[in-house]
């Protein structure tokens, strides 16, 4: 028995195929054994505790670049393509994905739609989701099939390949994810002020939000008496220059230009609380998190509504915080000990018992992560 | 139940007024865009016009009393017999619907009913900068919840991206009659994206009732560019040089020789009629940028070989410019009496193959065949030009659709960009799709619609909702790895 960021592990499977995969799952549903997926293993602390012994699959087998052509902008990865991977392949051809990860992550792409993480370029540019023109997958029942293509417009089905986005493995494993791909802009800046408050700072980023619309990015970050607000622009010099003079005089001289986006560090090992709620919201509910002794640091995307805070690991502070949490949130990360008793994936859902009867379709048998999930 | 008891049950709901159930009432709503005679439709028993979610609600409780199938209708505008009845039933029209009933500004986002048509929004939040970015040909008629059951596109989804990218929740009435809040923003956070399930699925998962959308703010600058070119082949290697510069442009449109033909003898739009194709590219932004990239765009078309290259920042003259694109399938009432719009998706590396391929099944089957379309987006719209009162025209029309269907399939595309499945394509469905893909989305259409009460017979082929095939897969397994019962 193998531990696995507090998950029990009784044995690990490498998936040599989609239809190795298929055979795996089906045999699992017939025999009731709870499935683990594991990417990059990034993500594995998020999740409710759970007593259930896994079979885990380990996708790494299922790497690399199915079908690129640059001048189609799309892109055919196998799911357990590492990101670094995609990044290279289209940085090769001067495009990405309108993403922005932990500086040191080391996720897979299948995962990341797994996931459906999305950071503050969402406010401009979107999530994987709006990428997402198809995939290949396995249901929880061992049935093999895709969704969509590789043409950037298709209503041809039903789209099964955005309600997996996001869906945390519950439905199925993903094998192959078809995306869109961006061509990468001329150029890329981001303007950073500091401010003493939080009150100040998001006070800015409201500024912007009304006066600079065509901005891609903007966030918050710190804690007590230090917040650095960042807006990012990305296009052509010419524009991004005059961004800058239309930004200075408004604000005053930016204390500091970057040509690259501040990506944070990777904060696995510490639980964070993620919300995402409309504008007002989520401005009220990070000034309360910024004076609760429990919260180690903030970010903030007002935009989009994100409010990620760093919880104390001593974490009793931290169940108390999310008795005030409105909305829609959950816990990333945190001690299996402390969750036991904490809503991780945070409040009811109304949704539930439709999201429940796609769950009985998809995986029949609940053996998908079973145990670490809202359904 | 006889269909009086109906009727009688669907006036206590919607009121007299609120309920059509005469033949000549009915007939208004027996058919969509599509060309007749491509679908099968059959008169509805009755048609409802609910001013309430709780009406619709109501109205989906007396069908399933009475066992009758129900079909959820906006405008009317499909091309793809989506929201026609073909068993019967009731049919659901929500035009009535039609109100912005909150816009938040520092959202971006407007809660919307789903009878609001799509301009009349834009034309609702014009004054605040902003608009909804799908723009669907027919986006003076269409409807938001016509937008959302078909995933709509247009012009400019290029760069903004279709309607799925722009809905932010649905409030749906369920096939139980039940109301429920689908946010969109579940994804991640432990539930389901089921607002990605619903925008596509053509009214066959739940009736939006209401939607919460994302408005997009007004571009600073906006430059209108109209490239025409000797040849077809040019006009697409425009577009692909566009594309692999690494350049977005808003939108980047194709019309050819013939639907320039039909345009200039109907609008005046000011078309070069001696070019092969015109290249309609939008590029927006900050002006700066804009001017940067027109430049660009233009020195491109000149190497290509441009023959006339026109820019224009004038929104008058922009509009002009745009209005023989927008207007072209009503002009081709100059060119036939009857058109069949074709709506497949290429790879954008394939588009130049495909166009001759369009070419020759076209000059093969003996009918014109006039191309309109998205080349950005490699989203083809050959339109197939006939009269219906010659003998056997509307079959040799679906057989040409058919060839072309198959040759686009063959070039890496598929069925439909943004006119969607309904009855008209759901057989064409296992060109691309093979039975496990087909069951699997028959399982999604299950989770939501047990009992195909709403829109059936639409998507997905003949047979694949029965109960013989929901067991199949199972028994499958069941054999393959010894077990007697799930």
């Amino acid at each position: 028995m193998q531990s696995s960021r507090g998950l029990n592990v009784s044995e690990t499977v490498v998936i040599e195929s989609p239809a190795h995969l298929a055979d795996v799952l089906a045999d699992a549903t017939a025999h009731r054994i709870a499935i683990l997926p594991i990417g990059g293993g990034t993500c594995l602390s998020t999740g409710l505790p759970t007593n259930e012994h896994y079979r885990a699959l380990d996708l790494s087998q299922l790497s690399g670049i199915e079908n690129y052509i640059p001048t189609d902008m799309t892109a055919s990865f196998l799911a357990g393509t590492p990101l670094r991977t995609v990044r290279a392949a289209l940085a090769e051809n001067g495009q990405e994905l309108p993403i922005d990860l932990a500086s040191d992550d080391e996720g897979t792409i299948g995962g990341l739609v797994a996931t459906g993480y999305s950071g503050a370029r969402r406010y401009g540019q979107g999530t994987l989701k709006d990428v997402l023109i198809g995939c290949e997958y396995v249901r929880g029942d061992g049935l093999l099939a895709k969704a969509g293509g590789m043409t950037v417009k298709n209503v041809s089905g039903f789209e099964v390949s955005r309600l997996l986005h996001g869906s945390w493995g519950s439905l199925a494993v993903l094998t192959r994810v078809n995306l869109k791909v961006l061509p990468r802009p001329k150029a890329d800046r981001t303007f950073v002020w500091q401010d003493s408050t939080l009150a100040a700072a998001l006070d800015r980023q409201v500024r912007f939000l009304t006066s600079f619309p065509g901005c891609i990015a903007m966030e918050t970050t710190g804690c007590g008496d230090r917040w650095t607000t960042a807006i990012r622009f990305a296009g052509r010099e010419s524009a991004l220059q005059d961004y800058q003079l239309q930004l200075s005089n408004a604000e005053g001289t930016p204390d500091a230009v970057l040509d690259e986006w501040p990506l944070p560090p990777s904060t696995e090992d510490n639980p964070c609380l993620v919300a995402n709620n409309p504008v007002e919201q989520s401005r009220g509910f990070a000034l309360m998190l910024s004076t609760h002794q429990g919260v180690n640091a903030l970010s903030i995307s007002l935009p989009t509504g994100t409010v990620r805070a760093e919880l104390d690991s001593g974490l009793v502070a931290a169940r108390e915080i999310t008795t005030h949490a409105e909305g829609l949130w959950m816990i990333e990360g945190g001690d299996p000990d402390w969750k036991r008793d904490a809503a991780i994936w945070g409040p009811g859902r109304q949704d539930i018992a439709v999201a429940q009867a796609v769950k009985d379709q998809f995986d029949p048998g609940n053996i998908l992560n079973r145990g670490r999930l809202f359904i | 139940m006889s269909n009086r008891a109906l009727i009688d049950d669907l006036v206590r709901v919607c009121g007299p007024g609120g309920v059509r159930h005469r033949l000549a009432d009915l007939m208004v709503f027996e058919a969509d865009g599509s060309v007749d005679g491509a679908v099968k439709t059959t008169l509805p028993q009755a048609v409802v016009l609910p001013t309430s979610t709780e009406q619709v609600a109501g109205v989906v409780k007396i069908a399933r009393k009475h066992g009758v199938p129900v079909v959820a209708r906006g405008a009317g505008t499909g091309l793809s017999g989506g929201a026609v009845a073909i068993n019967s039933g009731v049919i659901i029209s929500l035009t009535r619907m039609n109100h912005v009933l909150e816009v938040n500004l520092l959202e971006r986002t407007a809660l919307v009913e789903p009878g609001v048509v799509n301009l009349d929004l834009s034309t609702h939040v014009k004054h605040q900068h902003l608009f909804f970015a799908p723009d669907p040909s027919s986006q003076k008629a269409s409807t938001i919840g016509g937008n959302i059951a078909e995933n709509a596109g247009g012009p400019h989804c290029l760069k903004y991206g279709v309607t799925t990218n722009h809905i932010l929740g649905v409030e749906v009435v369920l096939p139980s009659g039940d109301i429920a809040w689908f946010d969109s923003n579940q994804a991640g956070y432990g539930g389901l994206d089921l607002t990605a399930a619903i925008v596509g699925s053509e009214g066959m998962f739940g009736i939006v009732t209401k939607a919460l959308v994302k408005l997009t703010p007004i571009p600073q600058s906006i430059s209108v560019i109209l490239a025409a070119f000797a040849s077809m082949d040019d006009a697409a290697m425009a577009v692909t040089e566009i594309i692999a510069s690494g350049t977005m442009p808003a939108s980047l449109e194709i019309m050819d020789q013939l639907s320039i033909e039909a345009v200039e003898a109907a609008y005046h739009a000011g078309y070069p009629t001696d070019a092969a194709a015109v290249l309609l590219v939008e590029v927006d932004g900050h002006p700066l940028e804009v001017a940067e990239i027109s430049a660009d765009v233009e020195a491109l078309c000149r190497r290509i070989g441009t023959v006339q290259y026109r820019q224009s920042y004038d929104p008058v003259e922009q509009a002009a410019l745009w209005m023989g694109r927008k207007m072209s399938l009503a002009a081709m009432g100059r060119l036939a009496p009857n058109y069949y719009l074709q709506d497949a998706v290429v790879p954008r590396s394939k588009l130049v193959q495909t166009l001759d391929e369009v070419d020759r099944l076209g000059r093969a089957s003996g009918l014109p065949v006039a191309n309109v379309f998205h080349a950005g987006d490699g989203n083809l719209h050959p339109l197939i030009l006939f009269d219906r009162r010659e003998k056997g025209a509307v079959e040799r029309v679906l057989e040409l659709n058919h060839d072309l269907v198959v040759a686009c399939v063959e070039l890496g595309g598929t069925l439909s960009g943004e006119h969607g499945i309904g009855s008209e394509k759901r057989d064409h469905m296992p060109l691309i799709y093979t039975e496990s893909d087909l069951r699997a989305m028959a399982g999604l259409k299950r989770s939501f619609d047990p009992d195909d009460f709403f829109n059936p017979g639409k998507v997905l082929p003949a047979g694949l909702m029965c109960g013989e095939l929901k067991d199949l897969h199972m028994q499958r397994m069941a054999q393959k790895h010894g077990i007697v019962a799930f």
